[in-house]
């Protein structure tokens, strides 16, 4: 049997959960950027694609000023995830 | 009236030093360009590290310090997800086996307990290596933490005594009377005076000296890292070359120095790829190098297959700090009223003696260690 607790999680992958974001928030966390280094949400294998929206609307939400509440997190390379062996990549410059 | 002092930069420096002004009811503002851990404390490994101190009073410190590190969960009643957890140096050649060799004699007799593994021993340590390219090893006792719960509970515990932060606050210039320290001047043009300025600003340190005609050696190279996705635990120890003390952190080579850590996720940190760039805070420049890609899978190819499939999730890069001479810019320097603490060799080990001796600075007590090797590199021009 499939046993639920009553939390409402915000990130599936970290498994972070609202009242952990509400208390970074609490704490003084203003963009995603903060909230994920102070939580983990979004460091997970989806990198904040499901947990940003919901984030920035608690930021919104916690009256966090929107030049703070809508600041992207940096996307970055891999985008998605790919195996150690990939990046047998050769070539010169950045990715 | 208590006294007022301004710490420039929000890394772990930045932040031990704020929290100890604080807690010692020295009314402090702490000044960060961006965010609290988004430099090169953010993109650290979490290593308390203690082998790779260089022998004298930056070892002495690191020892102090790992005492230290150890206490600040119960100091602070959080979990900084602190372990103890061994470093593994590992040589793949004779030249630096002999490194190793004549580092663990010089440093075993600071009292420091180092053990050289040969092949053998190093997979009874680590039985996931592979150890078919390596010579030997030498293995010491440290510990590893999270370095955002740390930073987060300096801020955190500092706010508790009056810690003001600003953060997304760019500091453009050191205010200076003569050879005085008065404060600093923001970029929006307000200006914030102090008794005292200490700047833990890492890589741009040398920049924000320049004005005051103060020559800074403190150089820096762009370093690259990947984190994987989590797993079951695999790697024992904080795993590193040898060669990144005899080749890396060169000042015209981009080399790769492959170092590993598991963190208590379950994630583990490969890096690093160390070329010499120019600092920047814009997305140019900022980005993982093809070289950085091939480097790292050529590492984990020979070290750990079988690791081969594990997914990669993120990269990043950053500035990281250093002296040639592999010793801090640490204490007073020729400007009155300024400090600077950068440079170091290893991080978080140090963060809870370097906010000691900073906060003993500026309550003017007679400080237990000797500094001057370490200020005397800076010099006004």
């Amino acid at each position: 049997m499939l046993v639920m607790n009553s939390k409402e999680y915000i990130c599936r992958c970290e498994e972070v959960t609202k009242e952990e974001v509400l208390q970074a928030i609490r704490e003084g966390k203003q963009t995603l950027k903060s909230i994920k280094r102070a939580t983990r949400a979004g460091m997970g294998a989806c990198q904040g694609r499901t947990c940003s929206k919901l984030i920035t609307t608690l930021l919104l939400r916690e009256g966090v000023p929107e030049e703070e509440a809508l600041e992207l997190d940096k996307a970055r390379f891999p985008l998605v995830p790919i195996p150690v062996s990939s990046l047998e990549i050769g070539g010169e410059g950045d990715v | 009236m208590s006294k007022k002092a301004i710490v420039v930069g929000g890394g772990y420096f930045g932040c031990s030093i704020a929290y100890y002004l604080a807690k010692n009811k020295i009314k402090t503002i702490l000044v960060e360009q961006n965010e609290v851990g988004s430099g090169s404390s953010g993109g650290n490994f979490g290593c308390v590290q203690v082998q790779d101190s260089e022998p004298g009073l930056s070892l002495e410190l690191t020892l102090e310090g790992y005492q230290r590190v150890q206490q600040l969960e119960k100091e602070f009643n959080l979990d900084l997800e602190y372990r103890e957890m061994g470093s593994l140096l590992i040589a793949e050649n004779e030249k630096d086996m002999s490194f190793l060799i004549e580092q663990a004699k010089i440093k075993q007799s600071w009292g420091l307990k180092i053990d050289l593994l040969d092949r053998n021993e190093l997979k009874r340590v680590e039985p996931n290596l592979s150890t078919d390219s390596i010579r030997g090893a030498s293995y010491c006792k440290q510990g590893h933490l999270n370095g955002f719960k740390l930073m987060n509970a300096f801020i955190g515990q500092g706010k508790r005594y009056g810690l003001e932060v600003w953060e997304r606050t760019k500091v453009k210039k050191v205010i200076a009377a003569g050879n005085t320290c008065k404060g600093v001047e923001l970029a929006s043009g307000e200006k914030l005076y102090g008794d005292y300025v200490i700047l833990a600003t890492g890589a741009w340190t040398k920049e924000l000296c320049k004005s005051l005609g103060l020559n800074v050696p403190i150089e820096y190279v762009k370093a690259e890292a990947f984190v994987t996705e989590q797993i079951q635990p695999f790697l024992i120890n904080y795993f590193s070359l040898a060669s990144f003390f005899t080749e890396a952190h060169g000042q015209d080579e981009t080399t790769t120095s492959f170092c590993c850590v598991q963190t208590k996720s379950g994630n583990l940190l490969l890096g690093e790829t160390s070329k010499p760039g120019l600092v920047s805070t814009e997305e140019s420049g900022t980005r993982n190098s093809r070289e950085h890609c091939l480097g790292i899978y050529q590492e984990v190819r020979k070290f750990f297959p079988s690791l081969l499939n594990l997914n990669i999730l993120r990269s990043w890069t950053t500035y990281s700090p250093y002296t040639v001479s592999h010793i801090p810019v640490f204490g007073e320097v020729e400007v009155q009223n300024l400090i600077l603490a950068a440079g170091f060799k290893s991080a978080v080990v140090l963060t809870p003696i370097v906010g000691e001796i900073v906060t003993d600075i500026v309550r003017g007590e007679r400080l237990k260690y000797d500094l001057s090797q370490f200020t005397q590199q800076s010099r006004l021009a």
